[in-house]
């Protein structure tokens, strides 16, 4: 990582490849994805939902979601492997895709694609959903063109919500997410999540947090302040959002800021959605893979 | 048993003449008049300014974490980048102006957005009402005041003295524009 926060692919690679070995506990990087996708068909497309709000290069890096894609083509699939084409890497829009992240927008054949719901032919579904009362229309990428999703979150304070994680991405996924920020975003996040469960079961596959490096505060929009150099990686949404709140109070605490208590993953677990309970998860911790 | 990874990298570490429109507190809340047109020093616009009147269009810059300035009577806001040169290479700044319904609202909000990790700014240093600097980013610095009903956030993309000097350029070119 340069001062310019420029990574380089080849060990962001590695560790998204370590990671996946690890929670799958399978022998190849291609099994170990296959292994998330039971019914996974050569016409399955798979979307990895990032997070490109802000503008101070705290965001899901391509070179992550890049190295997500490139393992996903070595899942073995009939003679020969998945196409990397069937992978979308999406956010709310185009600009911030490009301005914030850095992404290069790919509707092509080859290659991963990558494209904001604000692309000509996406937009949002005209089938509201019903969030704690809130009525949100989803993006047609995780409603209708993705049949999986990985949830490819940043490590970082939200204002509102105290931690925005992977929970908390899906709200680059709606319409209107502005009206559900109210009291902390409680229930709305929780609820959201699980009306996707709901609506779309089985298809969020993976939760993962980015975090190379992150916020203890003053985000979402805020800078990055400290490198973890690393990620999050878990089947468990709530468990996976639990452990990277851990990662951003332990850098609060060291500057005697107020631990946060985001009500959020309280609610998520109580709604059956994970757990946010330490004891319960198996936490595996990979050092210089 | 949940199982989650998380993975430790020792990454390598490479290298580990100004708009001067003057805004009346009782006039209305044309934050864009605020804000630079012309280069600064070199700072040069990327892009026109941009500007909301409604919680709408507020809430799609942050994704809804503006909701603060909503809670403390948002009138309408405006923000700008700028691109130039600290003490290296090109670098970013970003601008925000917001107004608030009176200058009580604008203080609330100010300490409301309060993260815990900036310094105050006094005397001469001190561009509003109040003023606060946070240098707690590992490659940017932050900073926000409020005067009158305004509430302002000046980030450049940059940690160094060269940086601070012009996000102190910026605050307090538009704060002298606010009466």
């Amino acid at each position: 990582m340069d001062n310019r926060g420029n990574l380089n692919p080849t060990y962001v690679q590695r560790i998204v490849d370590a990671a996946i070995l690890e929670l799958t506990g399978q022998a190849t990087v291609g099994e170990a994805w296959l292994s998330l996708f039971p019914d996974l068909k050569p016409t399955s497309i798979i979307g990895i939902k990032v997070n490109c709000l802000n503008a101070s290069r705290l965001v899901s890096h391509k070179e992550m979601a890049g190295a997500i894609a490139k393992g996903l083509a070595q899942m073995p699939l009939g003679s020969g492997t998945f196409s990397e084409n069937n992978v979308i890497v999406w956010d709310r829009s185009n600009s911030e895709l490009t301005a914030n992240g850095g992404y290069s927008l790919n509707t092509g054949t080859t290659d991963w694609r990558c494209f904001g719901t604000d692309q000509g032919g996406v937009g949002y579904s005209s089938t509201a959903w019903d969030v704690a009362g809130v009525s949100q229309n989803p993006s047609r990428l995780l409603s209708e063109q993705c049949d999986y999703l990985i949830n490819l979150a940043v490590l970082k304070h939200h204002s509102e919500s105290e931690v925005s994680l992977t929970l908390k991405n899906h709200y680059g996924g709606i319409h209107a997410p502005g009206s559900l920020h109210a009291n902390l975003c409680d229930p709305y996040i929780a609820a959201l999540n699980r009306t996707i469960r709901q609506i779309l079961p089985g298809k969020q596959v993976l939760a993962m947090v980015d975090g190379l490096y992150g916020c203890y505060s003053g985000g979402p929009s805020g800078p990055p302040q400290f490198f973890y150099k690393g990620l999050i990686m878990s089947r468990d949404p709530v468990a996976c959002d639990q452990q990277g709140l851990s990662i951003i109070n332990a850098q609060r605490l060291s500057r005697n800021l107020t631990p946060l208590q985001p009500p959020h993953l309280v609610t998520a677990a109580s709604y059956g959605l994970g757990t946010n309970d330490p004891a319960a998860m198996d936490v595996r911790t990979i050092t210089n893979p | 048993m949940k199982r989650v990874v998380a993975i430790l990298l020792a990454l390598f570490v490479a290298s580990c003449a100004l708009h001067c429109g003057r805004l009346s507190s009782a006039g209305g809340g044309d934050t864009a008049s605020l804000l630079p047109v012309t280069d600064i020093s070199g700072w040069t616009p990327s892009g026109g300014i941009e500007s909301v009147s409604n919680t709408t269009d507020l809430w799609k810059w942050d994704d809804g974490a503006e909701q603060v300035f909503v809670d403390h009577n948002f009138t309408e806001a405006s923000r700008r980048i700028f691109t130039g040169t600290a003490s290296g290479g090109s670098v970013q700044l970003r601008l925000r102006a917001y107004a608030l319904r009176d200058s009580a609202s604008a203080q609330t909000a100010y300490n409301d957005t309060r993260s815990g990790t900036g310094t105050p700014l006094t005397g001469s240093q001190n561009p509003g009402r109040e003023a606060r600097l946070d240098e707690s980013a590992l490659q940017a610095l932050t900073l926000e005041f409020w005067k009158s009903r305004y509430f302002v956030r000046v980030v450049i993309e940059e940690n160094s003295l060269q940086a601070k000097n012009v996000l102190f350029l910026f605050a307090n070119n538009v704060a002298s524009k606010i009466k």
